[in-house]
């Protein structure tokens, strides 16, 4: 019997390891269908998520493998991290929504249908979903949340591409308050997932330039499909809650605390408080206050996003000119044990776009290694890479649009997932 | 040392350590742990001798850079080297791909696996349904309306990526 022994020592090259392939490599063909069929399933879980969708109508077999990745998951089968994709929106007439791909580099046009047909106002041509109601909105993975800003309870929860969407009921609690923002977190393994609602009520009193307000912490969970409020805490000097300023990250929820009256001046107005969730699953309210951790800003900020990127805690703040509210250009952190350490600053020649514009704001969403920064009136869009250390800019949306300065712009980042439904 | 028999009679030696990168493998000497040399013995009945070949390689690289600390620590210059070898080791044939796939599955080598199916999808990548349905010889038995009707509405989208 013949033995064949391999080299064992780790100066053997592994090029001369690699057999040489005589045979012709040309895989313009290859018969999948000799694969067992789930095997083959697997593989189109590979491709990018557009992809993946054009496969669907190659044959039935393969649609009902993709369709039922949604609902029960495959034994064995390993969900893809897909390229992030940039959804984008306008507020005036003509309205039009789009997402950027990212793994393509190109836009196309994207829309959310407004399935509430019941509760939406008069049919009117020419609308969106996003023309009809001004919506908080986060994304988490495969899935967004959006929550309506006139009423703060009405909620749904979708997945963008598979398009089926559910309303968070009951209603979300709390009223109507001063100020409110929320955050999604999902969970792809267990696709469950988690809503934060954090509402800041100022105190009624008597005493002019009154500083106190409540927070309220609720939280909905898909698993009982109810609202709990965790938390009420009366703040001193600051509120919580700007919209876009909370997420979740490792069963923590991070808020950005405001001081409102101290805009402008060079001491930073802004600090992260932050509480641990996984204190609270016993439904021991008292415990959330005793695990609240401060975390201090490092300067002045105009703007601050917070997001969860796989698990990392990222920080997009706008750095000011000195002494002023004009936009310097934008920064991102990480947070490291109990500090915000800076990864990087936009370049001049990224930055640039934002910074001729009158309003210094913009919003921070992101997934996977890549975070998009985009300006509230402008339809600029930059992107940073962190695995890769890249600042980008994306390329201009194709909306209908002369004037970029009559409008109002908004979007969100999302994971293109076909395995995930709320 | 494990010996491994494919299922032309071939034997290959491999460091334990090494063919541990397959669980089925870690699982099967993990029961037999104690006994006799000759339990050392794998049959791998179901492959012919050129998968081996082609597996021992794969381990053997990656025993010597393992995936835990490939992704933690390796600088950006060996992790592209690592992926320019990856891209080489799966620039074969059909033949051979197709049996790294089922060879991957059946010893349970997760990376491996990832990796072949990997590379089937990038032929898939960019392609219309018919294409698709040719490259994979697979009939297609939609009929023609339910092809216009269904598809197009549901992910319009899709369609329409001819949008710049």
């Amino acid at each position: 019997m013949e033995y064949q022994t391999l080299p064992l020592t780790k100066t053997s090259s592994f090029q001369d390891l690699l057999p040489i392939n005589k045979a012709n490599n040309d895989l313009s063909a290859f018969p999948i269908n000799m694969l067992p069929e789930e095997m083959q399933i697997e593989i189109l879980s590979h491709l990018q998520t557009d992809d993946t969708v054009r496969c669907e109508s190659v044959c039935k077999k393969w649609q009902a493998g993709i369709e039922s990745w949604a609902s029960r998951p495959p034994l064995g089968y390993t969900p893809q991290p897909k390229k992030p994709w940039y959804f984008m929106f306008n507020s005036e007439v003509p309205y039009a929504t789009y997402a950027y791909n990212s793994d393509k580099e190109k836009w196309i046009p994207f829309d959310i249908p407004n399935s509430d047909e019941t509760e939406s106002p008069t049919p009117q041509l020419e609308t969106t979903f996003f023309s009809q109601y001004t919506l908080y909105i986060s994304a988490s993975r495969g899935l967004v949340c959006f929550m309506e800003t006139r009423t703060q309870d009405k909620g749904f929860v979708f997945n963008p591409i598979l398009k089926n969407r559910i309303k968070l009921l009951p209603k979300a609690p709390g009223g109507i308050a001063d100020y409110c923002a929320i955050t999604l977190s999902t969970d792809v393994g267990s696709r469950k997932y988690v809503v934060a609602m954090v509402k800041s009520h100022q105190v009624e009193s008597i005493i002019k330039n009154n500083l106190q307000f409540y927070v309220d912490i609720h939280l909905y969970k898909s698993e009982t499909s109810s609202w709990v409020n965790l938390h009420t805490e009366k703040f001193v000097g600051w509120h919580g809650g700007d919209s876009d300023s909370c997420v979740i990250c490792k069963d923590r929820l991070y808020v950005v605390a405001n001081f409102p009256y101290v805009a402008g001046g060079t001491e930073p107005f802004h600090e992260i408080v932050a509480y641990d969730l996984s204190q609270t699953r016993q439904s021991q309210k008292k415990s959330l206050a005793r695990t609240k951790v401060t975390i201090p800003f490092p300067c002045a900020l105009t703007c601050v996003r917070l997001q969860n990127l796989d698990g990392k805690l990222i920080m997009v703040g706008g750095l000011p000119k000195k002494g002023t509210m004009t936009l310097d250009t934008v920064a991102i952190w990480e947070l490291c044990g109990k500090n915000l350490k800076e990864i990087t600053r936009a370049p001049d020649d990224v930055i640039s776009r934002f910074r001729n514009r009158f309003d210094p704001t913009f919003i921070a969403s992101g997934c996977g290694d890549i975070v998009f920064i985009q300006s509230y009136n402008s339809r600029a869009l930059i992107s940073y890479d962190m695995g890769k250390n890249v600042w980008k800019i994306v390329p201009k949306t194709p909306f209908p649009v002369l004037d970029d300065n009559s409008h109002y712009f908004s979007g969100f980042c999302f994971e293109p997932l076909l395995d995930i439904v709320p | 040392m494990i010996t491994l028999i494919s299922s032309d009679k071939r034997k290959f030696h491999v460091l334990e350590e090494v063919a541990n990168q397959s669980l089925t493998i870690r699982d099967v000497i993990e029961d037999r742990r104690g006994r006799r040399r000759a339990d050392r013995i794998i049959l791998v009945t179901n492959i012919n001798s050129k998968i081996p070949e082609k597996v021992i390689v794969y381990w053997l690289r990656h025993f010597l850079m393992p995936e835990e600390i490939a992704h933690a620590s390796m600088s950006h210059k060996k992790a592209e080297k690592l992926k320019k070898w990856e891209a080489k080791f799966f620039d074969t044939d059909i033949d051979t791909l197709n049996d790294l796939i089922l060879a991957a599955d059946s010893l349970d080598i997760p990376s491996l696996f990832d990796g072949a199916c990997e590379k089937v999808s990038d032929i898939l990548k960019n392609r219309s349904a018919e294409e698709v349905g040719e490259i994979s010889k697979i009939e297609n038995e939609f009929t023609h309306e339910e092809e216009e009707e269904e598809i197009p509405s549901e992910n319009a989208w899709v369609w329409r990526n001819e949008f710049a």
